[in-house]
This record gives structure tokens, C-alpha cells and sequence, in this order.
């Protein structure tokens, strides 16, 4: 009975701050989402309106189109990041004086994403980088992130060059980790280097990039500083990404409530999906 | 500040006796302003000190002496001193109780960073004179709206003094100490803020609920260098059949534009140009596009309507944002696009300021009052091989002509005020701090910041005393035409939308607006579908409610 209490003790105050930052919050969010919690309104009794806030959700086209804008971005996002960050996981992998470049990749990932915000605008400005480059081959000024059609794919672009590491490290972790003795084996046996590594890299390293991918797939849907930073949503909604429209609703327009179901919404979006993920990738 | 005791006697009085029997010399009669002590109960009396306070008061020739009243917070007091030429600078001072509100604590809520400069500056005086403890509470403007309102709502409020944008009246009223007989009793200067300032920011419901620390506005910018060069003037005359000159129309506009834009290799005044040259642009990336929209929409709506326009129906409140003179305004803005630099609709303050005074690329632009009042010697030469003196020219914004009449106006940004807390605990000593920030000796610091005194405040011009300021315009000449052009300009107000839900209203209207730039409407389906949400934003707050709110925001004496 003493040890269990003198457990309890030690339990307690990582509860009390579990209780605090984390719980409360989510109890009170989900308080906030079913009231008409709008601070313009003059009122200091929110009134309950049930699920009112959701229904609004589903009718409110502005923010179903930031839905489609915000699994675009995920979907472009991991087409690009995950090829790129396995290709250089690989690379690596073989390159004896990897201990030397990997900080050096690693520095995007530590870039605050504020900062790769305003990069990006550097390197994609119509008078930037990227567009130096491609005058090089003849091509006109692009303007990237001004552009309805390409400012979706410029913040994926700016995402990837921050994102893209963070994928290869996690990947070159789990290929090192694999016991050198099955690739030998298949060596032996006299698979080809492309046979072993569908066969015999991939399949192990399931579970490591089951991971890596959740990870980003879930940073991606809580996509915010660069839309915020690069194009604020725009041109028109073109950008406009879930958290970015709960944003303006709820620290703009000052209607909580609303923005408080907006983000349950994204919860319950994310909870099925990663549910779904891991039972795919059959981690456990 | 002076601490003699007593008048002194020793003013030459030559002048005015010479100039006796003619009509009014001006005089300058310094004055007293007096603290009284003990306002807390059980504080001790304060020791006499002398406050000293300079007044302008007009003479006869008949006139010995002059008794002028002065107040100030806490005080009253009646001086009477020799009429005095205006040449007279000696100060009339008397033994007055300070520090009046010794022991009193106040806190004042503010926007973080260097606006938060003067009251940082202030905090030592505001200390000596009143014996206030301010403490200054900074904080980020995407907090001051919650920050802000959730204090004022607090009993008592947690903060005395706030910083807030005039569009938040609406809901900040309530909490709002009415300024209408603290003003009365002790003015820092209530007519010298200019009408549009007054009017449309600081008063609501026809009531002074606050006071302006900010004068934005907007002012149409040009390249004077550009525009005064003879070969220029004269190919653009030949062409068009008018003279090259600040457009007064937005048709002008559009002509300048096409005019000046020009590729790299082409001659620009008399030299060749070294990179593409635009005639004109707008800030036109999504978030405050709107503004530039309203530059068009604010005059073509007047001439559609005959006179100042309504944002919505009065009695209805059906917004009118999509009427054919609306739309041809969006058609308008969308036009002028292709004299716009290629990323355009990516330029937010930073790149269109860039663009136009740092690559010198944009013939014309609207912009904040920065460039003008800051930044003027900031503007780079224009980009070809011999470039005459770089030069900044100022103009109100352009208005719509019909019918032989012009449809100008100038719209008043909503911006910093400062308000008292109806439920602070002290609202008579946190005037007196408004009073102090307000009193136009200090008002001219944070407008002229960074001077020795106020490091710090992007505060932008706003009452007379600044815009005619002797000192202002000796200690940077090229701002005296820029405030000349500004006050012009202000001399036709016009008031952005400052009821509750404005945000949401404006920001409806911005999507609008970068939708049909972007190409993804056409100008009437996107102001259409504008203002189908402004409707629903309308009832979602309550139709009443916001009529009554509307109504509220109009409702100031529409003198000018």
C-alpha cells in the first residue's frame, strides 16, 4: 500500500501538468466548439448550441475547400518528400564519411519555419534564385507563389526543402540498423542491389517509414507558417489550408466557437487517418 | 522645466507698446498647471512645485495684462500675466501642489515593439509630473483585440489605458470610458485633431470614446523625377492630349500606367532603361488587398451615388458592394495589372515598398504615410544609365470624375487610439496621462519619432499643430510638401468600416477582390458571392444589432 502511494507521488506531478496543459485545454475546446463563442457578440454567457458549429463546418464551403487545399498539400508534400528523403537515406547509407554531411542536411529541419517562410520568398521571388536558374535555360520570370497555379505547389516546394531531411534521417537510422547479415545473404544468393533493396531493405524498414510518414503527414496537416508567411491563403483561396482558415476565424474574426469545431474537425480527420495508416503499415 | 517661484517681471514690453492701436499681436503667455496633492486618502500633502504650461492667446493693444485659465488634470488655475509680444518666450510660473496622483499605480496596455516607444520615454515624466506609476503592458496586435477586451470587460479592469484599433469601437464600447466631459474640463486638444481623425476614429455614436495616437492614412505616391521630365511630358502630351501631372482620375491613372510601362533597353527619361519598368502597382497580395480596392470602389460608388457612399443600406443593411459602379471599380483594378511588376499579386508592404523606392521600378503607387514622412530619403535613383536626382512626388488619392464633378476622397485607415477603462479603478489619473500623451508638445515627439526624446513609435501625423510644426519642418525639409500634400487629402475624409464583424467583412471582400486578380472570377460573380457573405455575417451577429452598430459609426457631424 506505501509503494503504491510513494508511486502515486512520483505519478502525480506529471499528471497535474498532463491535467493542466493538455486535458483542461482539450475539455475546454470542446466546451468552446459547442457554444456560439464569438467575442463581438455582447454577451458574457456564450450560449449552448449543440452541434451547431459542426453542421456550419459541413455547409461552409470555404471550409471544405481548405480541406481539399490542405490534403492536396499533404498528398504533394509526401510525393515529393518521401521519394527524395529515402533517395539520399540510401546514398548515404553507403557513403563512408557520412558523419561529416549530415549536419549539414540536418539545417533545414532546424530552421524555425517562420525563417524558411521568408527563404522561400527569397528563393522564389520573381527576381530570386530559382528564377535566375531557369532564365539560365531560357525560361521567363515565374512568379511562384503570386500565381494561383503555382503558389500551392511553391509552398510544397519550400515545405520540401525544409521537411525533406527530417524523412532521411529517420530512414538512414533504420537502414543502418538493419543487420548486415541479410544483405549479404541475398548477396550470396545473388540478388541484384535493386532485388535487395525491394526485397530485403524496403520490407524491413515498413515500420520506420510507416513512422516517418506519419510524422510528417501529420506536421503537414497542421501545416501554417509558410501560408502564413508566402501567400496568407491567397491568391483568393488558393492556399488557403485548414489551419489557416481557422486562423482567420478565430483570431480575426473572433468566432471561437467556430474555430474551436473547425479544429475538432482536423482531429477527428487526422485520428482515422493515422488509425487507418497503422493498420496498413501494421504497426502496432 | 523651470522651477522659479513667482511671475517674473522682467519681459521686455517694447514690442507690444510699439504695435499699440493695431489690431491683435499674438502673445505667448506661459501658464500654470497645478497638481493637487492628497487625491488618496491618508497621502501625505506633495511638495509645492511648478508646472509649467505654454498657452497662445491673442491681445488687443488695449490689453496690460492677459488672464488666461489654464487646466489640466487635477487642476485649475488663473494667471494673469503681461501682454508680451510674440517674440517673448519667458515663462509665467506659479507654486502649484505636484504630483497629484503620488502613490496611484496604472497599467497601460499597448501595441508591442516601437510603438510601445513612447511610453517607454514618457513613463519618467508621466512619474515627475503626476506621480503615477505606469506600468506598460506590451503586447502583439494579433493579441491586443482579446488582451484588450478581456481586461476592460475585468472589474476592476486590468488595464487603465488601452491601445486599440478604432475598428474594435463596436465591441470595446461598452467598456469604454466616455471622454466627452473629461475633455471639457481640461482639452489637449480636441480641435486640433484633423475632422477625419476625430470623426471617423476617435468619436462613436456621436460620443468621444477614445484618441488618436496614429494618424494612418494613405497617400497616392509618384515618381516626380519621371513625371517633371521634358521629354517625358511632352511624348506623354502628344499621346494622350493632356498634360503629364499627379492623375487626379483612375482613368489617368491607367494612362500614366501605360505610359510608363516600358522593357529594359527602352528610353526613360532620356536615358536608357536598365530594367523593365512599371507604371504602376498595388499591394495585392491576399490580406489587405481590400484597401486597394476600397481606393477604387470609395470614389466610383460616390459618383454612382452622387455623394458620400454607404458601405451598406442604411436601413436595410444590404450591403452594397456588388452595384454595377462596384463592379466596374473591380474591372477596373483587375485592368491595370498588366503595368504591374509579374509577382504583384504577391506584394505585401515590404515588396511594394522595395519595388517603388528601392528598385525604383513603379512610376506610381498608394502606400501608408511612411514613405513620405520616413522614408523619402530612402528613394533610389531610377534604374537607367543616367538618372536625374531621385524624386518623390505626393498626391491625394485619385477620384472618379462625372458629369464635370471629381469624386475624391481619402480613406481614414482604422488604427491606434487610446481609450480609459470605464471600470478602472483611477479614470481621472489615467486621463491625465491621456492628457499628457496627447498635449501637443509630446504629440509632435512620437510624430516626429525617432527624435532624442522618442526613439521609437510609427505614429503617423494627425492634428494641425503637427502638420504646420515649425520645428518638424526645419528638422527634415523634405517633409514639409508631404505634409502639405497629406493635409490636402484630408480635407475629404472617408471612414473605413469600423462596425463589429469588420474583419470578417473586409477580409469576405479581400478574397473577393485576390480571386477575380488571380483570374478565378470574373469581377461581378466575386462581388456577388462577397456580398452574399457579408449578408450572412450580417445575420449570423444580428441584423438589428448591426444597423444600430452602423448607424452608430456614422453618427458624427458631417462638417469638413
Amino acid at each position: 500500500m506505501r509503494e503504491r502511494r510513494t508511486a502515486y507521488m512520483f505519478v502525480l506531478p506529471a499528471l497535474i501538468l498532463l491535467i493542466a496543459a493538455v486535458i483542461f485545454p482539450m475539455v475546454f475546446s470542446i466546451n468552446v466548439a459547442l457554444r456560439k463563442y464569438d467575442l463581438r457578440l455582447p454577451t458574457e454567457d456564450y450560449p449552448f448550441i449543440g452541434i451547431d458549429n459542426f453542421l456550419r463546418a459541413a455547409r461552409d464551403k470555404y471550409f471544405l475547400n481548405s480541406l481539399l487545399i490542405t490534403l492536396q498539400f499533404v498528398v504533394m508534400g509526401i510525393a515529393l518528400q518521401f521519394p527524395i528523403g529515402l533517395g539520399v537515406a540510401v546514398l548515404l547509407s553507403r557513403f563512408r564519411w557520412r558523419r561529416y554531411v549530415l549536419p549539414a542536411i540536418a539545417i533545414p529541419v532546424l530552421t524555425p519555419p517562420i525563417v524558411a517562410g521568408y527563404m522561400g520568398i527569397i528563393l522564389f521571388h520573381p527576381d530570386g534564385v530559382v528564377n535566375y536558374f531557369l532564365s539560365l535555360f531560357g525560361a521567363s520570370k515565374i512568379p511562384w507563389y503570386s500565381r494561383p497555379d503555382t503558389a500551392l505547389i511553391t509552398c510544397v516546394l519550400i515545405d520540401t526543402w525544409q521537411w525533406y531531411p527530417f524523412i532521411t534521417l529517420i530512414l538512414l537510422a533504420g537502414i543502418l540498423s538493419i543487420p548486415p547479415e541479410y544483405i549479404e545473404a541475398a548477396r550470396i544468393d545473388g540478388a541484384s542491389e535493386r532485388s535487395i533493396f525491394r526485397h530485403v531493405i524496403l520490407p524491413m524498414l515498413r515500420g520506420v517509414i510507416a513512422v516517418a510518414l506519419i510524422f510528417r503527414m501529420l506536421e503537414m496537416l497542421r501545416v501554417f507558417d509558410v501560408i502564413y508567411i508566402v501567400t496568407y491563403g491567397g491568391p483568393g483561396t488558393a492556399t488557403q489550408v485548414t489551419n489557416f482558415y481557422g486562423y482567420l476565424v478565430g483570431f480575426h474574426y473572433w468566432d471561437l466557437g467556430y474555430a474551436a469545431a473547425m479544429g475538432w474537425i482536423l482531429v477527428i480527420i487526422l485520428s482515422i487517418l493515422v488509425t487507418y495508416y497503422m493498420r496498413a503499415f501494421r504497426v502496432s | 522645466m523651470s522651477r522659479k517661484i513667482g511671475f517674473n517681471r522682467k519681459i521686455s514690453r517694447r514690442e507690444a507698446i510699439s504695435t499699440a492701436g493695431k489690431i491683435a499681436i499674438s502673445a505667448v503667455v506661459a501658464g500654470v498647471v497645478a497638481g493637487v496633492g492628497g487625491y488618496y486618502a491618508g497621502s501625505a500633502a506633495a511638495a509645492p512645485t511648478t508646472v509649467e504650461r505654454t498657452v497662445t492667446h491673442t491681445v488687443t493693444a488695449a490689453e496690460r495684462t492677459v488672464t488666461t485659465t489654464v487646466t489640466a488634470p487635477g487642476v485649475t488655475a488663473t494667471v494673469t500675466a503681461p501682454a508680451a509680444t510674440v517674440t517673448v518666450t519667458k515663462t509665467v510660473a506659479a507654486p502649484v501642489a505636484a504630483r497629484p496622483y503620488e502613490g496611484v499605480k496604472l497599467t497601460v496596455l499597448c501595441h508591442t515593439g516601437v510603438q510601445a516607444g513612447p511610453w517607454h520615454a514618457y513613463k519618467e515624466d508621466i512619474k515627475n509630473l503626476y506621480g503615477i506609476d505606469l506600468e506598460v503592458v506590451e503586447a502583439p496586435p494579433e493579441e491586443l483585440y482579446s488582451k484588450g477586451l478581456l481586461g476592460l470587460k475585468s472589474k476592476p479592469a486590468d488595464y487603465d489605458l488601452v491601445q486599440f484599433n478604432s475598428a474594435w469601437i463596436g465591441d470595446f464600447e461598452p467598456y469604454l470610458q466616455p471622454l466627452d466631459e473629461y475633455v471639457q474640463k481640461a482639452d489637449p486638444g480636441w480641435g486640433d485633431v484633423l475632422p477625419g481623425f476625430r470623426l471617423f476614429r476617435s468619436m462613436w455614436a456621436g460620443k468621444i470614446y477614445s484618441w488618436t495616437l496614429d494618424g494612418d492614412t494613405f497617400m497616392f505616391y509618384y515618381r516626380k523625377d519621371l513625371f517633371d521630365h521634358p521629354e517625358e511630358k511632352e511624348e506623354f502630351r502628344k499621346r494622350y492630349g493632356y498634360e503629364l501631372g499627379p492623375p487626379k482620375t483612375w482613368d489617368q491613372v491607367r494612362d500614366i500606367a501605360e505610359f510608363f510601362t516600358r522593357k529594359a533597353g527602352d528610353r526613360l527619361a532620356g536615358s536608357k532603361l536598365l530594367k523593365d519598368f512599371y507604371g504602376y502597382a498595388d499591394q495585392a497580395k491576399r490580406g489587405r488587398v481590400y484597401y486597394w480596392y476600397l481606393f477604387r470602389w470609395i470614389p466610383y460608388r460616390a459618383a454612382e451615388e452622387g455623394g458620400i457612399p454607404h458601405y451598406f443600406d442604411p436601413d436595410t443593411m444590404k450591403p452594397l458592394i456588388n452595384t454595377p459602379a462596384s463592379v466596374k471599380a473591380l474591372e477596373a483594378m483587375r485592368d491595370i495589372l498588366k503595368f504591374s511588376p509579374p509577382g504583384v499579386l504577391g506584394f505585401e508592404w515590404t515588396e511594394l515598398f522595395t519595388a517603388a523606392m528601392s528598385d525604383s521600378v513603379i512610376a506610381m503607387w498608394i502606400h501608408w504615410p511612411d514613405e513620405g514622412d520616413r522614408f523619402q530619403d530612402k528613394l533610389q535613383p531610377l534604374p537607367v544609365e543616367n538618372p536625374p536626382k531621385p524624386q518623390l512626388g505626393f498626391a491625394p488619392t485619385p477620384g472618379v470624375e462625372k458629369d464635370g464633378k471629381l469624386y475624391r476622397y481619402t480613406l481614414i485607415d482604422t488604427a491606434w487610439e487610446l481609450g480609459i477603462a470605464k471600470n478602472s479603478r483611477n479614470p481621472e489619473a489615467a486621463y491625465a496621462v491621456l492628457y499628457f500623451l496627447m498635449r501637443s508638445d509630446n504629440a509632435l515627439e512620437r510624430v516626429m519619432a525617432p527624435t532624442a526624446k522618442v526613439p521609437s513609435s510609427n505614429h503617423d501625423p494627425y492634428a494641425y499643430s503637427q502638420f504646420y510644426s515649425p520645428r518638424w519642418r526645419a528638422e527634415k525639409p523634405w517633409v514639409g510638401p508631404f505634409l502639405d500634400a497629406e493635409l490636402e487629402a484630408l480635407k475629404n475624409p472617408y471612414p473605413l468600416l469600423r462596425i463589429p464583424g469588420g474583419f470578417e467583412y473586409l477580409d469576405a471582400l479581400d478574397l473577393a477582390v485576390s480571386e477575380c486578380l488571380a483570374g478565378a472570377k470574373d469581377a461581378k460573380s466575386a462581388l456577388d458571392e462577397a456580398a452574399a457573405k457579408w449578408e450572412e455575417i450580417t445575420d449570423r451577429l444580428g441584423r438589428e444589432r448591426q444597423k444600430e452598430f452602423y448607424h452608430k459609426m456614422w453618427m458624427v457631424p458631417l462638417v469638413f
